[in-house]
């Protein structure tokens, strides 16, 4: 079985606290195996964060560098990162409970709509959301996942085909024209394809540079917890992690801010 | 017949073909191929704030913090 399926359903015993993600949510949605990493949205609530902790105690999971795995930095959108052996893998396990660029709302909505789901993973539209990355690779993906959508309104608001565009454009000419404030590129979308696939190269680099700034708002947040890790590290070796969580806790208390301010979404 | 933008292979995409059991099996066995990267990727993030094409900028050397998994000694630093 796989090991990010097999620790999602301890996640989940008895309550939904973790959805997966990311390069796994990749592989479930039968695009691409391309990351050996587990990426989890976590119910943001102590409990639920617990109860992970407690998974991952009982398989040896040490921290990486990171914050806590505690709703206080969580809430902040700060993700907490730990790892453990298995004879075969090291398996790292990567969590955040406010993923960049989905509305609170919307999030709420994903809690409710995977209630019931035996394997909670991420559905295409939201983890196109989350591939805005800075890396290149994720827009191959999103151009992927766009493709699995059923819907055209959405389509058109995140394929990064150009011919795919231009087709939606013919086929839909009612969304190009409502949503080409949202989707600034849509206006060239039944132009000339050269003028597109530029509009499409550019969109991504501005999405990529966003992603960039983001990221650099909480490692510059993070200089002095950075700073600090290698005593806590040394701190935390060879404690039992929820004994190491706590301790890590008090380390990041007042050198981890819990928030950082970054742009508006 | 128009070509379609290509984004991924059709290598990758094949996995729609899987049934889940296989599914499962090919990615299990595609983690264990990927195992012989991880002295490579050690300080590397592929997901949340600290997610980076390369090891986050530390302050101080690296070799203080590569350590394998199991293991109490540092091994050397890049």
């Amino acid at each position: 079985m796989s090991i990010y399926l097999d620790l999602t359903r301890a996640f989940n015993v008895g309550a939904l606290r973790a959805v997966l993600s990311g390069g796994p949510a990749v592989v479930l949605h039968r695009l691409a195996v391309m990351s050996k990493d587990g990426d989890w949205i976590a119910r943001e609530t102590q409990d639920a964060l617990q109860h992970i902790l407690a998974v991952l105690g009982a398989r040896g999971a040490r921290y990486r560098f990171g914050a806590p795995l505690d709703v206080r930095w969580m809430a902040g959108g700060w993700s907490a990162h730990l790892e453990f052996p298995t004879p075969d893998l090291r398996v790292r396990t990567d969590f955040v409970t406010r993923p960049p660029r989905l509305a609170p709302d919307d999030l709420a909505s994903m809690w409710r709509e995977l209630a019931e789901a035996t394997v909670p993973f991420l559905d295409a539209r939201r983890l196109i959301e989350l591939k805005k990355t800075n890396r290149e690779k994720d827009y191959a993906v999103i151009g992927e996942l766009a493709r699995l959508l059923t819907d055209a309104r959405t389509q058109v608001l995140t394929s990064r085909s150009a011919r795919d565009l231009a087709r939606l454009a013919r086929e839909h000419p009612e969304w190009i024209d409502v949503l080409r404030r949202t989707r600034p590129l849509l206006a060239v979308a039944s132009g000339p394809a050269a003028e597109l696939e530029q509009a499409l190269d550019a969109e991504r680099r501005a999405l990529m540079h966003a992603n960039e700034r983001r990221l650099q708002a909480y490692l510059d947040a993070a200089a002095a917890w950075r700073a600090a890790w290698p005593g806590v590290e040394r701190e935390l070796a060879e404690r039992p992690l929820a004994e190491a969580h706590r301790h890590m806790v008090e380390r990041a208390f007042g050198v981890l801010p819990f928030t950082v301010p970054t742009e508006p979404r | 017949m128009e070509p379609r933008d290509e984004f991924l292979s059709e290598e990758d995409l094949d996995l729609r073909l899987l049934t889940p059991a296989e599914l499962e099996a090919y990615w299990t066995a595609w983690l264990i191929q990927a195992q012989t990267t991880n002295d490579l990727d050690a300080d590397v993030y592929s997901h949340g704030v600290f997610a980076t094409d390369g090891p986050i900028p530390w302050p101080a050397p690296a070799s203080a913090r590569r350590r394998s998994i199991g293991s109490d000694d540092s091994a050397p630093g890049s």
